[in-house]
């Protein structure tokens, strides 16, 4: 499995005096840069009027995040590669009819791959496997191995420090529902927590997570 | 205000997490609830965020390829494809008729902000009318709880009441049946003294017929003979006779003869009879033992024979009958013995 590592200085930011630190705009001037939105939406356009030039670009910018994922899911490079395949052909032939009211257009192909991913691992009777790899990656440096290519690097670190700040627990339980599709009645067997536990666990995370991305997600 | 239940199922269905017969319901709820929206939006944009945290795996060289070929033509070449470009000698005035079509435009983003604003002030003003909504109705749930809790208090009332007068059913039917058992013990003191009276008449005539058959004075037959031969009814009021009569008679089978005695039977008028009947079961119909009045305090003393020859008395009764009496009973039947 080839693993991408990024070295990037921490950039030195400056801001103007009407933008102080934790301010809405300072927030979003650092982390949310809307015009990446609109990028996708015009790029999906284009791809529906059978522009190879921006579906290149479209795989560029999020065949590396949805490729982790795939692989996160699956443990298996091979099955992870079909997948996205099989993905971004389907952005190819459906992007024309793409509606924006569906959600975002990376929305749409994160469920797309999500979907597949555990389709096939329910189809090979897999099981999800949680790996607590976020606290100690943030352990180890937490400005190394981030996904850049759809979003800033200070998106990526924010979103990552986010995700640390859960406990380890609650992030189980999420990750395990959102990547595993698990139910909560087979993260509760699979954990061996009480079913109650585990919506708690899950409800605490969400609105914690929910906290912590404002202005980012 | 959202609870904690809403918040959790909020949370599983955004993951994909929430059971099958709960997501009907929560589906149906968030079509009508504007805050649950807006909260299941920036709950799923936050799940959406977790692939990002995830460690980077780069996707092998070969797959773009693939990807390429499969949509029909090869990738640009070199394999990169740069968003930006070359910056020509004509941008500077490009970027200042682009800052002024921007100006416009941010005149344009401004008026449509207005307008949004405007459009979430709406909806800002309906969440408050729901709410005040909401309000009301659960105004009226509290007052509906309060009535409920009314109508329980009146309930218990009324069972208390049912209760109260039960009880008191109760005690008086206890009273009654005192009563009643105190009446019965009067009953049985006063037969026994009828019975006492009546072995002493035996006892009396028992001597007159030795006497009158030759026999010396106290040569009395054997008593117990006597006694076997005797048949002796207690009389009882039935449901038609009044409820303090009470009645003894006497059958001597040997001598086909009796004794009647009576207490509180009060006196009839002019026109009727009180009639004594003897059950015996060799006859069809009771055997009459002749007719009698009362005095004006009810009591009755009748010496009487049967109108056939009877052999087991088995029980006795009198009725109210025409003048003169009946052959057999028409009337009603007013005591009866046991």
């Amino acid at each position: 499995m080839a693993v991408a590592i990024k070295e990037r200085p921490w950039p030195k930011l400056q801001y103007p005096i009407w933008m102080p630190a934790g301010s809405f705009a300072r927030r979003a001037t650092e982390v949310n840069p809307p015009q990446t939105t609109v990028k996708d939406l015009e790029l999906l356009q284009r791809i529906g009027a059978r522009d190879r030039h921006a579906f290149i670009l479209f795989y560029e910018r999020y065949s590396t995040v949805l490729y982790s994922m795939a692989v996160r899911i699956l443990n298996d490079p091979e099955q992870a590669a079909e997948v996205l395949h099989e993905v971004f052909v389907q952005v190819w032939e459906n992007s024309g009819s793409y509606n924006s009211d569906f959600g975002k257009p990376f929305s749409w192909v994160l469920a797309l791959t999500r979907n597949r991913a555990i389709g096939r691992l329910r189809a090979s009777n897999g099981q999800y496997r949680f790996a607590d790899e976020v606290a100690h990656e943030m352990a180890e440096d937490a400005h190394r191995n981030l996904h850049e290519q759809a979003i800033s690097h200070e998106e990526a670190l924010l979103i990552r420090s986010a995700i640390a700040t859960l406990p380890v627990e609650q992030r189980q339980a999420i990750e395990m529902a959102f990547l595993g599709g698990l139910t909560q009645q087979e993260i509760s067997q699979s954990t061996g927590q009480p079913l109650g536990t585990i919506k708690a666990r899950i409800r605490r995370g969400m609105l914690k997570l929910r906290q912590e991305l404002q202005g980012v997600a | 205000m959202i609870d904690e239940r809403r918040e959790a199922q909020a949370a599983e269905y955004v993951l994909g997490a929430l059971p099958s017969e709960e997501l009907r319901e929560f589906e149906q709820t968030l079509l009508s609830n504007l805050e649950l929206q807006l909260l299941v939006k920036e709950l799923r944009a936050s799940a959406e965020m977790l692939p990002f945290a995830l460690p980077v795996v780069t996707p092998p060289a070969a797959l773009k390829e693939k990807v390429l070929a499969a949509i029909g033509g090869s990738a640009v070449a070199g394999g990169v494809v740069r968003e930006s470009a070359v910056f020509p000698a004509w941008l500077p005035w490009a970027l200042a008729a682009s800052f002024a079509v921007l100006c416009i435009a941010l005149l344009g983003v401004g008026s449509t902000a207005k307008r949004e604003s405007a459009e979430l002030s709406q909806k800002l003003e309906e969440a408050r009318e729901a709410q005040a909504e909401l309000q009301r109705e659960n105004e009226i749930l509290q007052a509906s709880a309060a009535a409920v809790s009314s109508n329980e208090s009146v309930r218990v009332a009324v069972l208390e009441k049912q209760l109260t007068q039960k009880t008191q059913e109760t005690k008086k039917q206890i009273a009654e049946a005192r009563k009643e058992a105190e009446q019965a013990q009067a009953e049985i003191i006063r037969a026994q003294r009828q019975l006492n009276f009546i072995q002493g008449q035996l006892g009396q005539t028992a001597k007159d017929l030795d006497r009158a058959r030759g026999l010396p004075e106290g040569t009395t037959l054997n008593q117990g003979n006597r006694l076997n031969n005797l048949r002796v009814g207690l009389l009882k009021p039935t449901i038609d006779g009044p409820p303090t009569a009470t009645g003894t008679s006497v059958w001597e089978i040997h001598e086909q003869k009796g004794l009647l005695l009576i207490d509180n039977l009060p006196p009839l008028p002019p026109d009727r009879d009180y009639q004594l009947w003897l059950f015996d079961p060799k006859f069809v119909v009771p055997v009459s033992g002749g007719i009698f009045s009362t005095s004006d305090t009810g009591t009755a003393r009748l010496e009487y024979r049967a109108a056939g020859l009877i052999e087991t008395a088995e029980r006795f009764g009198i009725s109210i009958e025409r003048k003169g009496g009946v052959n057999t009973p028409e009337g009603k039947m007013v005591m009866i013995s046991n």
